[in-house]
């Protein structure tokens, strides 16, 4: 964590046009109570206290209503004996129930990163979650019951790990999901100083790392079909590369080649970019794509990835963010994976104050155009009383203009988005299926925060649910442009984003005036499918070879 | 610096400072030395002498020296403003920045309309981070130095206090006007062209990087911000030659390794792209091996005061080395060895350990304790010939 002490831009001129979307943070009426556990309340003794993890938006049940699942970590000394990942099922009237004993998936180890995708193709959406020590990799029963495969699966490492990005990725297209997996650091208990014991590690007493520490190494495991998994890190290219102290990943097809690249935001070193080479290798690009650094060259404390068409243009960007001090960074795509730092002229260079985490663009007010949001906190909790090193701090909402600009939001934008917490992950998903999205956020040392959306005179909407034949049957990779009202808009099915957080897999388009649509999908096997003056307000069930097979109205 | 103090002298220097001050304007500084310190050895009160006399130890680098005659001057003459401004130069000079801040706020107090001091104690407070009393300093400065070149300073300072605030517009207006009372001033230009920048003036800010560039067109920075622009605003061809120049300046500039790898890849020029990319990476990499050292040596060091605590010396010595090995730029760790060391009775190898200690904290006041106590205590045949000149001074 580093930053580049950049001075802020000076907002210019508000827009004063009316945003429609307001957020109300409802977790409390909801049933979403357990705290996620990062350390203590005034104190992180090591790093991975005060990394904080990610949440996910399933649907684990197959009901069509999101179930949340909101990760935790644990702490030195006196871990509580409630600390777990938590998996709450949807009520379907904006209550959810805690069923994560009767889940099996109670676990008392610290928790970074999830990704969701069913990678046995059974129509179940399966967990991978990564942690210190380990990683696990969950299977869905079926039954509203997952059960811990990751020995099984050929997924269990040998030495503890610092698991942090982690996405299901089917990068050699035969319909299986292959899963691709970060460690930020190499930790060793015995090796760090702990926080207190050294004032030489950090200026100011805290915790050590990740300057200092061996980088962590990123691994690719080939689905083999028979629910077991093959490293293929060495053949496939991705261990060439030395490490660095990687976080989010992505898995996306970046440059239009109709194979799944990867993205990879690493914390105070380059960030990544696997190019996919479409043989079963990747090969290392970041810099010649210009998404390894600032646009001066210097390394960030990537956290979060989004990636959208900021500019409705087709093409897919990177929204990525950062520590305080530094300004996040927007990477505009030339459509060929080719990408220019824009972030001066986004106006987002407005906003430093705040070290940024769990990062969407997603269009909240369904105008057409995707705002940005991003969850932030503070990393030491031993200087929040400090001014200079805000601990809670409220979120983030930036509005886009459409031209490539965006601009702040504050109050204009309810109350939760004011409010103070000590944030990472979040994640983007219509958790009451009213046609807007709401945002899931996890909270350090607190319960997690759910954004309910209350859009009054918005625009039309359309959803779309993909499920894969000969691709994999989640979907993950694929691409989906809507077009309407003269304008594109594309958007990317994701096995994790945000801050190793996972999305509703519903992708959503805010149409605007638009009452109707033509999208065009790009599945992970190379196959496209074509729909023309689609109605709006809909959640479209589209099955890969064929078609439309349900248009589900809201009630 | 020299203008001030030379202004002083010229008018109240006696015979022999006359003497000196023309040989150093000839450049002769070796023969100006030479008089200045038989002057202050036969008439210790001259207190022109003495200021002359530590200005130009200063310039030769020899800062205990110069420090020395300096406090001699202000202690003779404490009402002086020139005196202590010219402490506080030299205190700059050799990075003492807490008592250069001290000398220049005791210069304005004796006299608040000495423009130049007040633009040091502005330059002064903006390095310590008080940009409230660097912005109030900096625009008296202005007000006292008129038209002035040396009042370009002042705006200059003016200009990074806006640009850190965020306002870049009030930045350039404020560098505008800097490079207005002294146009060769190819910083302020830089700056200009940055807060252009900022400002989304595409056109305003190639315009001052142009300026800068021109001016001194051997600054790495200039060049680089130059071909930095151009790069940003889709110009790759004419981005080339700037950042090239910028390369062969400081190679190891990790900025310009990065905008200059995007240029040959815009340009299509794809082998020096990567090779120029190579040479980026191993700047990253060992950059974070060193952090990665610094850790070990941490906790080297941590596990030597253990020992040390522990009253096994010379384990701890051992481990205080290791750590002074993988990360030689950490003061303390330097002066943990450097103890153990006197402690042990190597007095020469501890007093250079704490000298070098001193010299990358020179403002850490306990390294600068210590290292006296340890000149004045170890055996005179132990001391460097630098330990030997100190004691002497002190005993002087």
């Amino acid at each position: 964590m580093a930053s580049r002490h950049v001075t802020p831009q000076r907002p210019g001129q508000h827009s004063s046009l009316p945003f429609r979307a307001k957020f109300t943070d409802i977790a409390a009426a909801a049933g979403l109570r357990e705290p996620s556990v990062c350390g203590h309340s005034d104190r992180a003794d090591y790093v991975i206290e005060a990394m904080g993890c990610g949440v996910a938006f399933v649907d684990f049940d197959n009901d069509g209503w999101l179930d949340v699942l909101v990760l935790s970590g644990s702490r030195f000394g006196d871990p509580p004996s409630t600390a777990s990942n938590r998996l709450y099922r949807n009520n379907r009237n904006s209550t959810f129930t805690d069923v994560t004993v009767k889940a099996g998936l109670f676990s008392q180890h610290y928790s970074f990163g999830v990704t969701v995708g069913d990678f046995n193709n059974d129509g179940w959406e399966d967990l991978f979650i990564t942690g210190w020590p380990r990683n696990y990799l969950y299977r869905n029963n079926g039954d509203g019951t997952f059960t811990d495969i990751t020995q099984a699966a050929g997924l269990l490492s040998k030495e503890s790990r610092f698991g942090s990005g982690c996405t299901f990725i089917d990068f050699d297209r035969d319909g299986k999901l292959d899963l691709f997996v970060s460690n930020y650091v190499t930790f060793d208990l015995d090796a760090v100083p702990r926080a207190g014991h050294s004032t030489e590690c950090n200026s100011e007493n805290v915790f050590c790392g990740p300057r200092g520490l061996p980088y962590g190494k990123h691994a690719l495991f080939r689905n083999n079909g028979d629910g077991t998994f093959t490293d293929v890190t060495a053949n496939s290219g991705i261990g060439k590369v030395e490490g660095g102290y990687g976080l989010t990943a992505v898995a996306a097809d970046l440059d239009g080649d109709g194979w799944t690249d990867l993205y990879l935001a690493c914390d105070s070193t380059p960030s990544l970019f696997f190019h996919n080479n479409g043989d079963g290798t990747f090969t290392e690009q970041a810099m010649e794509r210009g998404v390894a650094l600032s646009e001066d060259g210097m390394e960030q404390a990537g956290m979060g990835v989004a990636i959208g068409d900021l500019h409705s243009a087709g093409r897919l960007d990177i929204v990525k963010t950062h520590f305080a001090a530094d300004t996040p960074a927007v990477y505009a795509n030339n459509g060929s994976g080719e990408f220019k730092d824009e972030t001066l002229r986004s106006g987002l260079g407005v906003e430093t104050r705040y070290i940024g985490w769990g990062v969407g663009t997603e269009d909240l007010d369904n105008d057409g155009l995707p705002e940005i949001f991003w969850a932030a906190g503070g990393i030491y909790p031993e200087l929040q009383n400090n001014p200079d090193e805000p601990y809670r701090v409220p979120r983030i909402l930036f509005r886009n203009l459409g031209d490539g600009r965006f601009e702040e939001l504050t109050t204009q934008a309810g109350p939760a988005i004011l409010q103070k917490h000590c944030s990472r992950g979040c994640a983007f998903g219509d958790f009451d299926n009213d046609g807007d999205l709401d945002i899931l956020i996890m909270n350090l040392n607190e319960p997690p925060s759910l954004l309910r959306n209350d859009l009054t005179g918005g625009g039309h909407w359309l959803k779309v649910k993909l499920t894969g034949r000969k691709s994999n049957r989640s979907a993950i990779g694929a691409r989906v442009d809507v077009t309407c009202g003269g304008r594109k808009q594309s958007q990317v099915v994701t096995g994790q984003s945000s801050y190793l957080s996972v999305n509703d897999r519903r992708l959503h388009f805010g149409l605007g005036s638009s009452s109707v649509a033509d999208l065009e999908i790009r599945w992970p096997s190379g196959a496209r499918e074509r729909l023309t003056n689609v109605a709006a307000d809909r959640l479209l069930h589209i099955t890969e070879g064929s078609g439309l097979t349900r248009a589900e109205a809201f009630s | 610096m020299w203008s001030v103090v030379f202004l002083v002298l010229l008018l109240q220097r006696s015979e022999p400072l006359e003497l000196a001050w023309q040989l150093a304007a000839r450049g002769d500084r070796a023969g100006a030395e030479a008089v200045l310190q038989k002057l202050v050895l036969s008439d210790s009160k001259n207190t022109d002498a003495h200021l002359l006399y530590g200005n130009l130890l200063a310039e030769d680098g020899k800062k205990e020296d110069a420090l020395a005659e300096l406090n001699i001057a202000v202690v003779q003459r404490p009402r002086s403003a020139e005196a202590w401004n010219s402490l506080g130069e030299i205190c700059k000079r050799f990075k003492k920045n807490r008592e250069a801040l001290d000398a220049f706020k005791k210069a304005v107090s004796a006299d608040p309309k000495f423009g130049i001091a007040q633009s040091n104690l502005a330059q002064s407070f903006y390095e310590a981070g008080e940009k409230d009393a660097a912005k109030e300093h900096a625009e008296r400065a202005l007000a006292l130095l008129g038209r002035s070149k040396d009042a370009a300073d002042a705006a200059y300072l003016l200009g990074r206090i806006e640009l850190n605030a965020g306002d870049a517009r009030k930045a350039a207006d404020h560098f505008a006007q800097a490079v207005q009372l002294a146009p060769e001033y190819a910083a302020a230009w830089s700056d200009l062209g940055q807060a252009k920048k900022l400002a989304l003036d595409d056109a305003g800010a190639i315009a001052a990087f142009l300026q800068a560039a021109r001016i001194d067109p051997g600054d790495a920075v200039a060049q680089y911000r130059l071909g930095a622009e151009y790069l940003r605003q889709d110009k790759p061809g004419e981005a080339l030659a700037p950042l090239e120049t910028a390369a062969r300046a400081n190679g190891g500039d990790q900025s310009t390794l990065n905008a200059l790898a995007t240029a040959y890849q815009r340009l299509g020029r794809v082998d020096e792209a990567a090779q120029t990319r190579r040479k980026l990476s191993e700047v990253i990499r060992r950059r974070d091996h060193e952090s990665q050292n610094a850790l070990s040596a941490l906790r080297l060091n941590n596990q030597g005061a253990e020992l040390e605590k522990a009253g096994k010396l010379t384990d701890a010595l051992d481990l205080y080395g290791q750590a002074v090995q993988l990360n030689g730029k950490h003061a303390g760790m330097r002066t943990n060895y450097a103890v153990a060391l006197l402690r042990l009775g190597r007095w020469r190898q501890g007093l250079e350990e704490l000298h070098t200690a001193q010299e990358l904290d020179p403002d850490n006041q306990q390294i600068e304790t210590a290292l006296r106590d340890a000149i004045s205590q170890a055996p005179l045949s132990e001391l460097p010939d630098w330990a030997r000149a100190a004691r002497a001074r002190e005993t002087r």
